[in-house]
Parts: C-alpha cells; structure tokens; sequence
C-alpha cells in the first residue's frame, strides 16, 4: 500500500475513534449518535459480551486490526473471508452500545452481536404446511382463499419442539364426540378405544367429526409421514366420549365423563380438552371440573363462538383455561367469545385438522379446515401436555399460569395487558418451555431477555 | 456424598504430607519464615450436572493472597483469601416454572482456602514438595430482572464451588534463578447454583450440583527467583477428561521474609 493511502487509513481510523468512542470516559450514548445500520433486538438473544464486525473490502487486515484496537476491544477469533472477526465487547460497554458504534465507523460494513440461533424442529408431516398456526411464515397461506398470514402470528411450536416433544406417559382426554379410532394420523396415538358414555361401552369411536378434528390439533401422530402435526408431537390421546352424534351433549354423561377421565390420572390423564359449552352454568358441570382440578388435570375449555359471554365450563376461572381464537394475522376471530374470564387464545381460523375417514364423502381425503375456538383449545391443551412432559412436579396452578404468562400480547396496540378478547394473548409455546436467558448487561440493570 | 470423600480425600492427603514431612526429618526452622503470596489464576473446567445428563463449561478467574507460613524447616501451611470471576455460562435450570439458561457471563464471588506443604531435598539438583490446597469460592447472590413474558418477575442465584489440589510437585533446582518444576495433582472440584425464581404466584428454586470433569492434573512451571526476597511462579495445566482436555494457568508472586 502506498504510504499516502496508509497515512488516509490512519486518519480514518483516527477519526473514526474520536467519534465514536466506546473506550473514553464520556457517558456512551448509542441512541444520541445518529441513525446506526444495525441494532440489537431485545427479543433476540446474543453471546454476552460479543459483537461479530465485518470491515469493508478496501481496508487490509492490518489496519482491521488497529481500528479494532482502538475501539480497545479484542479479537476472539478472525473468520474465514475477508474482514470478518469475532471481537470482545471493551469493559464497560455493552454489546448494543459497541454494535452502535461500530457502525457509526465508515471503514466497517457491518456489526451485529454474536446472535445465538436454536435449530427448529419441522416434521415431515405432509400438510405441515399449511399449519399456520405452528409455524407461520407469512405470505401467501396454503389455506382456503390463499391469505397473507402475517409472518409469526403462530404459536411458535417448532421453536418449542426443539426443547420438548411431548412424553407418551401424558395423556390428553378428548371430551367430545369420540375420535376415529383408525384413522391413519391418529390410531397410533390413541391410549386405548376409551370410553363411550353416551351408549355406555368401551369403543368412543366418533359419529359426527368433532371430536376427531379437536384430537388431531393437539396430538396427531407427527413426523410420521401423514398428514398434519400434533401439538403434543408424543403425547397419547384419550377419546371419551360424551356427545353424541349430533354433538349434543346430556349433562350426567358429561359429568360421568370428566370424573372418569379425572381418575384417570394415574394412567396420565393430566390434560383435558373440552371444545364445547353451554350458557347456562351448571353446578353439576361445576363440581365436574372442580374434581378434575382437585386430581390435578389442567382442563382447557373453548370459550364459545356466539360472539357473546363465556360458555360453560370455559367461565369457571379457578379450574379451567378459557381460550378464545386468532387468526394468521393474529386478530381475534370475531365470533370468539369474549369475557374476563377469558385467559389465552390461540389460531382457530382455517385449521387444517383431522377428520373421521369419508367424512367428505367416499373416497375423500381424511383432513379438512375447521374454524372457532373449539379448534383454539386443543392447541392450549398440546401446549399443557408438553409442559406437564417436562416438569410433572408443577400444580395445575403452575401450569395455568405458565401458559398465560408466556402468551403473547399480540392486542397489546389497543388493549394492553389482559383483555377480555384475548386474555394474556395468544400462546407462545417457545416462550413456555424454552429456558429464558439470562444475560448481565455490564452497567445497566441486569435483564434475563430471551 | 461426593463431596464428603473428596473432602476425606483432601485431609489424607494433608495428613500424609504432614506426617511425611516429621518422618524424613523435618527440624524446627531458626525463625518461622512468612511469605505472602499474590496469585491470579484462569481455569477452563468442563462440568456436569443433573446427574451427569449435561454438561457446560465453568470459566473462573481468580485473584488471591496467601499468607505462607513456615514453623517448621520444610513445612509451610497457608491461608488463602481473595476474589473470583466464574462464569457458568451454559447452566440450564429446568426444575422452576419457567426453565433458566444461565448465560450471564463472569459472576464476582469470594475466595477463601488453604494450604500444606512440604519440602523434601532429594538430590542438590532436584527436589519434591508435596502440596495440598484447598479453596473455595462463595459466590455473590446476583439479582435478573424476567421481561419478556406478560408477568415480570425476579431471578436470584448464586454459585458456590470448591476445589481441592493435592499432590507431588518435582522441582529442578540446577540453575540459579530459574527453577522449572512439574506438578502431578489429584484435582477435584464440585459445587452447586442456587436459583431462585418468582414471578407473580409462580414460584420454584433449583440446587443444581455441579461436579468437574476429571480427577488429576498435571502442570508444568517455572520459579524465577531473581532475589531472595522475591520469586516469580508461573505455570500451565491441564485436566484429562474423557473426550476432552481442560485447562488451566496461574501465576504467583511470592514475597520472603
């Protein structure tokens, strides 16, 4: 290099340095330095206390080195292609305050932290994607009317997957309508034939479709080549069934199905699903879910799609979680009940589920899209599953909680905080199992952001 | 368990040098000598946890000063304070409502140890000292704050570790200020974090016990003793494990009176 260029390099390293010095004694302010190319976002999380800088293509590596140096911030690691290093953040500064700076530096093409990245879990299920709700992308949806979805407006399963799929120990009783019993997504996950407490056997085989569509959101055989994925990817199902084939329900054989499936817990009944209601409250129906909550069953309840009050046993705040529906853009489903018992929601708009084999007719395929917070609940139940797989010491409480605390917010512009539409939000399933990281920011409140 | 045989382990072997040291002769010094010593060390330890199912690193850097005191000729017992830096970045605590992944970089903590020594002259060129040292480190209680989820809540942990050093330390004495060494010690170092979480009516804590990868070290080092009131130790190590290696340096300056 020509010494009149090596004097320019210097200058601009010089220069550089004295305007934006991360190392001097002045009180550092990376919002007061003009507009920086690149930040870090507090939802992403970052190596403490690292920042990866790439210098542009006209500076040697010699003064890469001395700019670095003058930053007093040292070189971990240079990375394969030209100008690319893994650099200390200087004592005292943070790694957004040092990211900042640097690309405030002219001679820098771009600095970021060190970003830590999990893999995600995406099975091989066929119709994988169109399940918005799991994962979705944004774009054009694979769904009927071909929406645009809205990029993260899911309930972040394949992030969740990588910590847990689900245990087969745990069971998620159906309360419904029955499920098919051989359908292909399904026959592998099912405990046993159940119980039919409508005409009183050993075989809840489902006559009207419901509860076969309820049963594969929340545990469809996943990975397995076939159809849709489950929520709770291992978990086992429990067909009871306590609707006929109308869909109708007589109180007694609802009450008799939720406390057999309550005693059922030594078995691994520590989930029930109930995608149905009624308006009117029920002391039976009360007592019901009160001795399920009482053997430590988590029951999750459809708040209804009337676009009125709660429903029936949703509205028992104590002993179950109420779920209202979102769509892939994340907004309410507008016939979603609403309440202030409402604690979560959770897409239920144009899901793509299982259906009893034929349903469409003969010969047609055994998966269709379904709409309403019967089909919200089940993905909450799935989610209950995965952390009762996990962490089988927690209290229903516990898990109640954990399931609220880690929604998103996704109506936080119009109605922050707890709603009466969408309760905490809608679920995060990454955000419930997925350990929180904590990180210590040097000199400022040490923050524990994912 | 563990760390109760480690601990007999450790008094034996302090037994030993102290009963070596009265067998070969040791004698009551002219005047008890006294050496303060100023040490800073940096270790790369592999550990496991939950029952040996995981595994992360722990990263420590120690700063600490040491009060040799030598009542008699060859025989020296030491107390050790200071400060540390351990990073557990890595440690997942997954028995709390909401599961931690400790990632919060070098976490300061207190040093508190001790020591025995003993001198055996071999040969006018070589000589062995059987060393063993004892520290732990009390870690300070640091406080997060939890965002990120519809309730804040509060995290609090706080590490304790120790580590016990015990063995034979072969000196090369033929030159005059410099005297390289090596160093063959049984090394072990177990632990436990204590978190603690709340966030609204969710509540839990996790003891996590830690044990280190590995039982013996070896090390290679020099003494350079420009004077006889000053010498410079400084020394490199390593840990075999299975499939790995974990290492570690220190360096001393010791003051003789």
């Amino acid at each position: 290099m020509k010494k009149e260029n090596m004097l320019l390099m210097v200058a601009i390293a010089i220069a550089a340095f004295f305007s934006a010095d991360v190392t001097g004694s002045q009180p550092f302010s990376p919002a007061g330095i003009g507009p920086a190319r690149a930040s870090a976002p507090s939802t992403a999380s970052y190596v403490p206390g690292q920042v990866m800088v790439k210098f542009r293509d006209s500076i040697s590596p010699v003064f890469q080195k001395i700019i670095l140096r003058a930053y007093g911030s040292k070189i971990i690691r240079t990375l394969s292609g030209q100008g690319r290093y893994q650099m200390g953040v200087p004592a005292g500064y943070s790694v957004e305050e040092t990211v900042s700076a640097l690309n405030q530096n002219p001679l820098v093409e771009y600095a970021e932290p060190n970003y830590l990245v999990r893999a995600s879990v995406t099975p091989n299920d066929p119709l994988f994607n169109k399940q918005y709700a799991l994962y979705n992308a944004g774009g054009t949806l694979l769904l009927p009317g071909s929406p645009i979805g809205k990029q993260g407006a899911d309930i972040k399963a394949t992030a969740g997957w990588e910590e847990s799929k689900g245990s087969a120990q745990y069971l998620i009783a159906i309360l419904d309508t029955g499920i098919d019993l051989l359908h292909p997504d399904l026959k592998g996950k099912c405990f046993s034939n159940g119980k039919d407490f409508v005409n009183d056997d050993q075989d809840a085989s489902d006559d009207n479709g419901h509860g076969t569509v309820v049963a594969g959101i929340a545990g469809a055989e996943t990975n397995n080549s076939e159809g849709i994925a489950g929520v709770a990817w291992n978990c086992g199902l429990l067909p009871v069934k306590v609707l006929d084939k109308d869909g109708v329900g007589e109180m007694d054989k609802v009450y008799d199905g939720i406390v057999w499936a309550a005693d059922m817990v030594s078995n691994g009944v520590k989930v029930i699903n109930i995608s149905w209601g009624l308006d009117a409250s029920s002391n039976l129906l009360r007592d019901a879910v009160e001795y399920a909550y009482q053997k430590g069953v988590v029951i999750v309840a459809a708040a209804g799609n009337t676009g009125g009050q709660v429903q029936f046993p949703a509205a028992y705040d104590n002993f179950v979680l109420a779920v209202s529906a979102t769509d892939y853009l994340d907004t309410r489903f507008t016939l979603s009940n609403t309440g202030s018992e409402i604690d979560v929601a959770a897409p239920g708009v144009d899901i793509i589920t299982t259906v009893p084999r034929g349903y469409y007719g003969p010969g047609s395929v055994d998966y269709g899209f379904w709409t309403g917070t019967s089909i919200a609940a089940p993905h909450v139940a799935g989610l209950a599953a995965l952390i009762v797989s996990i962490k089988p010491f927690l209290t229903v409480d516990d898990i109640m909680n954990i399931i609220r605390f880690s929604a998103d917010d996704v109506n936080s512009a119009n109605y922050p905080g707890k709603d009466e539409f969408l309760g905490y939000g809608r679920i995060n399933i990454e955000k419930a199992i997925v350990p929180l990281i904590i990180e210590t920011v040097i000199g400022t409140t040490p923050t524990a952001i994912r | 368990m563990n760390g109760r045989i480690t601990r007999r382990i450790a008094l034996a072997l302090g037994g030993v040098t102290l009963v070596l040291g009265t067998a070969f002769g040791v004698q009551a010094a002219d005047q008890v000598h006294i050496r303060p010593v100023l040490q800073a060390e940096y270790f790369n330890r592999l550990i496991t946890w939950d029952e040996n199912a995981y595994t992360s690193k722990l990263n420590a850097l120690l700063f600490t000063f040491s009060l040799e005191v030598e009542p008699l000729k060859g025989f020296s017992a030491n107390l050790t304070l200071g400060y540390s830096l351990s990073n557990f970045n890595g440690l997942v605590f997954r028995q709390m409502p909401f599961s931690i992944d400790l990632e919060a970089g070098y976490l300061s903590g207190m040093l508190l140890g001790g020591g025995l020594k003993n001198k055996f002259v071999v040969s006018s060129e070589f000589e062995m000292d059987l060393e063993a040292q004892f520290v732990t480190c009390l870690g300070s209680t640091n406080s997060w704050l939890i965002t990120g989820l519809s309730q804040s809540g509060t995290l609090s942990g706080k590490g304790t570790w120790y580590r016990v050093q015990a063995g034979p330390v072969f000196w090369y004495k033929g030159f005059m200020y410099f005297s390289p060494y090596v160093r063959v010690s049984f090394d072990k170092l177990w632990g436990t974090y204590h978190m603690e979480e709340v966030i609204g009516p969710l509540n839990g804590l996790e003891d996590k016990a830690i044990t280190g990868s590995g039982l013996f070290s070896m090390a290679v080092g020099t003494l350079y003793e420009p004077t006889a009131a000053i010498g410079l130790r400084g020394e490199v190590y390593i840990l075999p494990r299975s499939k790995g290696l974990d290492y570690g340096a220190q360096v001393k300056i010791v003051f003789s009176f």
